[in-house]
C-alpha cells in the first residue's frame, strides 16, 4: 500500500493511516470482545447483588478497575475504537488522494516500456492495414468502455477503461462503519432505555429509566386493553398484545394495538410490547386544577397524574380487620404531601388535588420497554451502504485495456486486479479478431 | 437394525408429515455415513468409483434431507419454518455444508476435500440426532418473526462456507508441507482437551479408577438456582460409562508419545516422523477406535446415559477420532495424499472464494440479528454474549480480507487466519450456547 513516489503527509498520518494499525487495532478489539463474552459484564451477565459480593475479593476488585467487568463502556474500549476509527477515516484520506490523482492523469498513451509493463500483453505481427486494424480493434476497445484514441508518428494509440468508479466503493464500505459509529455513539450519549407497566385504563407519562432515573414523556400513554392468547397446552403465551392510546393535553392522538415484534412509535421514543403479569391495582380518583379522572395504579411506582405536572406513588398498604388501606405520596414540584387512603372512604386533600381511593381490581398489566435512540436510522442507513458497497466491490472489476497499431504489429495489454483471466481471454479474442481481419 | 429400518418404511408411507420428516432425516443419516466411509476409502486410495459414489451419495443426503426439512415445515402446520432450535438449526447447518459442498466440487473440482468437508457434516448431523430436543416446539411470541428465521437460515449457510475455508487451510497445509509433527501436535492438543471434557477431568485424577467416563446433561437452568458469577449454574447429573475411561486413558498415553516425538522432532529439526512416532499413531488410532466401539455399546446398554450424555463431548470425541485418522492417513501415505491435492494456488484461491461467501453472509447474520433484536428487545446491539462472539468472528475474516486485498497476504499467513476464524465460528455456534448464558440461551434446545 505504502508507495512512496509522491509522500506529502507527514510521518504521523503515514502511522495512522497504515494498516498495522488496522491490523493491532482489530486484534485488540478481537480480545476485548473475548473477553467481554468470558468475563461477566456488568447488566448483562453480572447482577447488582453478585457484582458487590465480587468486591469483596480484591481480584475481582483489580478487574473492576481495569474494566474488565465493563468491557464495552469502559475507557480503553471506547478508545480503542476511536483509534478505529481515526484509522479509517486517515486510510480512506490517503485512498481518496491517490485515487483521485489517478483520475486525473490517465495515461492514455504508453511507450514501449510501460505497455510491456502491464499484467497482460500480447504481441502480434499483423498482415492488414494499420488503418483496418486500428479500426476492429477500436471497434472492440468502445464494446469494453469509454475509449481514447490517439495518434502520435504514425502509431495509433488505443486506451479503454471500465468500472473506474468501482474504486470508490471501498471508501463507501469505510463510511458505512463510519455512519454504524457515529449511530452507536449517539445511542451512547443520548439514548434511553425505560420500562413502564401499565394495567387495562391506566395512564401514564413517567417512566424509570435504566439508570433508575424518572423520566417525562411529552405525552400520555393509555392502555385500553390487554389480551394474551396461550397455546393449547396452556403452559406457554402464544401472543400478547396491548391496545395503546396516545395522549396529548388529555386528547387522543394515536392508537396502535402492539405485539412482540411490532412496537409503537410516537416521536422518537418507542414502545416495545416487552412482558406481562398479574398484580392488584389500587383505583383512584383524582380532582385536580384540570378535571378529575378515575384510574388504576401500579404498586410501589412512580405514577403521573393526568393532565398536571405532578406525580403519586402508592408505597405501602396495610389490611386492618378487613378495612384496606394505602400510603399515598404526592410530589408536585418541590412539595410533598403524603397520607393514608381507606378503600371507598373520603377523598382527601393532598396540596391542589382531592384524591380518594375506591376500590381495587386484580387483573394483567402490561409491560412496556421504551426506548429513545436517535441514532438507529443512521445505523441502519451504514448497514445498507455496507451492502451497497460490498457487492459494488465485489461484482464490479475494475479494468484498463491499451493497444498500439503500428505498421506490421500489434500490442494489446491490459491491467486488472479482478477478474484477470477474463480479461486475457479478452485480450486474445482481439488478437484473433485482429488477425482475422 | 431391522427394526430401525421399518420404522423408517412406516416413517416415510405413513402419510403423516412428522413421521415421514424423521425416516427422512434418519435416510438422509444413513446415506450420509455411506458418503463419509466413501470418502475416507476414496482418500486412501484414490480410486475415482468410491469418488464417485461419495459425490452421489452427498446428492442423495442433500436431497432426502430437503426434503426432511420440508416435511418439518409442513408438520409445524406451515406455522413456522424449521430453523428455530438447536436441533433444526443443526440440521440446516449440515444441510448447508452439503449443497455448498456440492455446489464447490461442480463448480471447481476439488475431490479430496470431500472427505474432510462430509465427514464434518456427517458429524454435524450426528449432533443433531442426539440433541435431547428434537419436538417441534410452539414459539414464545419474541421468536415469530421473519427477521429470526432469515437470521438463523443466513446463519447455517455462512458457517457452512467458513467450514469449508477451514477444510481448505488445511489442506494448504498439508499441500504445502507443513511438518506433519504440526498435525500431530494440533491432534494431541486437542485430543487432550476433548477428554477432559467428555471425562470432566476424571481420567486425570484416576477418581474412578480411570473407568470413568461421565455425562452430562447440558441443560441451563435459568434463574432457577441460586446465581453465581457466572450466572446459573447449570444442573449436572453425572453417569458413569464402565469401560470407556481406561481405554481412552491407554489412547492418551500413546497420543501423548506421539505428541512427544513430534515436539522432540520438531526440536531437533528431523527429516521425517520416525517409526516410534508412526507406530504411536497408529496405536492411538486403534486404540481410540476400540473406546468408540465400546462407548456405543455402552450407551445402547445404558439408555439413561444416552439420554444425559451431552451430545457437544460425544462430537468432540468423534472429531478426535476422525484427527487420528487423518494423521494416520497423513503418515502412512503422506506423499500420495499431497500428490491428491490440488496445487498450493488452488487451496489459497479456494479458501478465499468461500470466505468471500461466508463474510457477506456472515454480515447479514449480524444485520438481520439487530433488527431482530430492535424489534423485540428495543436494542440493535447490547454486547450480549453471543452478539460479542459473532462480531469477534466477523472482525477475524475481515481481517482475513484486509491483509489479503491490501497487503497480498495468501498462503500460509492468510491461511491461519481462517482456521483461527473457524474456531471463533464453533466458539460462536456451540460454546456460547454451552458454556454461557445469554439471550441465545433458548437455543440449547
Amino acid at each position: 500500500m505504502a508507495r512512496s513516489d509522491q509522500k506529502t503527509q507527514s510521518g504521523w498520518f503515514d502511522f495512522l493511516a497504515s494498516l498495522k494499525v488496522t491490523v493491532y487495532t482489530l486484534i485488540l478489539l478481537g480480545l476485548a470482545g473475548l473477553a467481554g463474552t468470558l468475563i461477566p459484564q456488568k447488566g448483562i451477565s453480572l447482577t447488582a447483588k453478585n457484582y458487590a459480593d465480587l468486591m469483596e475479593s480484591t481480584f475481582w476488585r483489580v478487574l473492576d478497575k481495569l474494566g474488565l467487568l465493563d468491557v464495552f463502556h469502559s475507557f480503553w474500549f471506547l478508545l480503542l475504537v476511536a483509534l478505529l476509527v481515526v484509522n479509517l477515516i486517515a486510510c480512506t484520506w490517503r485512498y481518496v488522494q491517490r485515487l483521485e490523482r489517478r483520475m486525473k492523469k490517465v495515461d492514455a498513451v504508453l511507450d514501449e516500456q510501460a505497455i510491456a509493463r502491464q499484467t497482460l500483453v500480447e504481441k502480434r505481427a499483423i498482415k492488414i492495414d494499420p488503418p483496418r486494424a486500428a479500426e476492429i480493434l477500436n471497434e472492440r476497445f468502445t464494446k469494453f468502455g469509454k475509449t481514447q484514441r490517439t495518434e502520435e508518428d504514425g502509431v495509433v494509440h488505443l486506451f479503454a477503461e471500465k468500472q473506474g468508479l468501482s474504486r470508490y466503493a471501498v471508501v463507501i464500505i469505510h463510511l458505512s462503519i463510519l455512519f454504524i459509529v457515529v449511530g452507536a455513539m449517539l445511542r451512547l450519549l443520548f439514548g434511553l432505555e425505560g420500562e413502564m407497566q401499565l394495567p387495562e385504563d391506566g395512564r401514564q407519562n413517567l417512566f424509570l429509566t435504566q439508570n433508575e432515573e424518572v423520566y417525562r414523556l411529552p405525552f400520555e400513554i393509555r392502555c385500553d386493553k390487554f389480551e394474551l392468547e396461550m397455546y393449547e397446552d396452556g403452559r406457554m403465551p402464544k401472543d400478547y398484545r396491548s391496545h395503546l392510546v396516545v395522549l396529548r393535553d388529555g386528547k387522543e392522538v394515536l392508537r396502535k394495538v402492539i405485539e412482540v415484534n411490532d412496537p409503537l412509535t410516537v416521536d422518537n421514543f418507542r414502545f416495545f410490547q416487552s412482558n406481562y403479569g398479574r398484580r392488584s391495582f389500587p383505583i383512584l380518583r383524582v380532582t385536580g386544577p384540570s378535571g378529575e379522572v378515575t384510574y388504576p395504579v401500579m404498586f410501589d411506582r412512580i405514577q403521573s397524574i393526568p393532565g398536571s405536572s405532578a406525580g403519586l406513588r402508592v408505597d405501602s398498604a396495610s389490611d386492618q380487620g378487613g378495612i384496606l388501606r394505602i400510603h399515598l405520596k404526592v410530589i408536585d414540584g418541590e412539595s410533598l404531601y403524603e397520607g393514608w387512603l381507606i378503600e371507598k372512604g373520603e377523598a382527601a386533600g393532598f396540596g391542589p388535588y382531592q384524591i380518594a381511593f375506591t376500590g381495587y381490581k386484580n387483573d394483567y398489566f402490561t409491560g412496556l420497554m421504551i426506548t429513545a435512540d436517535p441514532g438507529v436510522n443512521l445505523v441502519w442507513f451504514g448497514m445498507a451502504i455496507f451492502f451497497f458497497g460490498f457487492f459494488w466491490s465485489m461484482f464490479a472489476a475494475h479494468q484498463r485495456v491499451w493497444a498500439q497499431i503500428k505498421e506490421g504489429e500489434v500490442v494489446v495489454a491490459g491491467s486488472a486486479r479482478k477478474r484477470r483471466d477474463q480479461l486475457a481471454e479478452w485480450i486474445k479474442q482481439s488478437m484473433t479478431s485482429v488477425e482475422n481481419g | 437394525m431391522k427394526v430401525f429400518l421399518g420404522e423408517i418404511i412406516s416413517g416415510v408411507f405413513s402419510g403423516r408429515a412428522y413421521p415421514a420428516s424423521s425416516a427422512f432425516f434418519d435416510l438422509a443419516f444413513l446415506v450420509f455415513l455411506l458418503a463419509t466411509v466413501a470418502y475416507l476409502v476414496y482418500l486412501a486410495g484414490r480410486k475415482d468409483l468410491w469418488w464417485k459414489i461419495g459425490v452421489g451419495a452427498s446428492a442423495v443426503a442433500a436431497v432426502l434431507m430437503t426434503l426432511a426439512l420440508a416435511f418439518r415445515w409442513v408438520a409445524a402446520g406451515w406455522d413456522h419454518p424449521p430453523f428455530t432450535n438447536l436441533y433444526e438449526s443443526l440440521v440446516f447447518f449440515a444441510w448447508g455444508i452439503v449443497v455448498l459442498y456440492l455446489f464447490l466440487e461442480w463448480r471447481y473440482q476439488v475431490k479430496v476435500a470431500g472427505a474432510f468437508i462430509i465427514p464434518l457434516a456427517c458429524i454435524t448431523m450426528g449432533l443433531a440426532s442426539l440433541s435431547p430436543n428434537k419436538a417441534i416446539e410452539p414459539l414464545v411470541p419474541a421468536l415469530q418473526s421473519i427477521w429470526l428465521h432469515l437470521h438463523v437460515m443466513v446463519a447455517s449457510i455462512g458457517y457452512a462456507a467458513f467450514l469449508a475455508a477451514f477444510a481448505f487451510a488445511v489442506l494448504y497445509f498439508v499441500k504445502d508441507k507443513v511438518r506433519l509433527e504440526w498435525f500431530v501436535l494440533t491432534v494431541g492438543a486437542f485430543t487432550v482437551l476433548a477428554i477432559l471434557a467428555a471425562t470432566k477431568g476424571s481420567v486425570f485424577t484416576l477418581q474412578y479408577l480411570t473407568d470413568a467416563f461421565t455425562m452430562k446433561n447440558g441443560v441451563w437452568i435459568k434463574k432457577a438456582l441460586p446465581a453465581t458469577a457466572h450466572g446459573a449454574q447449570p444442573i449436572i447429573q453425572q453417569i458413569v460409562v464402565p469401560g470407556v475411561g481406561s481405554l481412552l486413558l491407554l489412547s492418551l498415553i500413546t497420543g501423548l508419545v506421539a505428541v512427544g516425538n513430534a515436539i522432540f522432532n520438531i526440536v531437533k529439526t528431523e527429516e521425517s516422523l520416525s517409526t516410534i512416532s508412526q507406530y504411536a499413531v497408529m496405536l492411538t488410532f486403534a486404540l481410540f477406535t476400540l473406546s468408540m466401539i465400546v462407548l456405543l455399546v455402552q450407551l445402547g446398554r445404558m439408555p439413561a446415559a444416552r439420554l444425559a450424555g451431552n451430545p457437544y463431548s460425544f462430537a468432540m470425541l468423534v472429531l478426535v477420532w476422525l484427527g487420528w485418522l487423518f494423521a494416520l492417513i497423513a503418515t502412512q501415505r503422506y506423499d500420495s495424499l499431497v500428490e491428491a491435492l490440488p496445487p498450493v494456488k488452488t487451496l489459497d484461491r479456494m479458501t478465499y472464494n468461500t470466505v468471500m461467501i461466508g463474510f457477506p453472509l456472515m454480515t447479514l447474520v449480524i444485520i438481520t440479528g439487530a433488527i431482530w433484536a430492535n424489534q423485540a428487545w428495543g436494542r440493535y446491539w447490547g454486547w450480549d454474549p453471543k452478539e460479542t462472539a459473532s462480531l469477534v468472528t466477523w472482525l477475524i475474516y475481515l481481517l482475513f480480507l484486509h491483509t489479503r486485498l491490501t497487503q497480498g497476504w495468501t498462503g500460509r499467513r492468510s491461511m491461519i487466519i481462517a482456521v483461527i476464524g473457524f474456531a471463533s465460528v464453533v466458539f460462536t455456534y456451540l460454546g456460547v450456547n454451552l458454556l454461557l448464558s445469554g439471550l441465545h440461551a433458548y437455543a440449547t434446545g
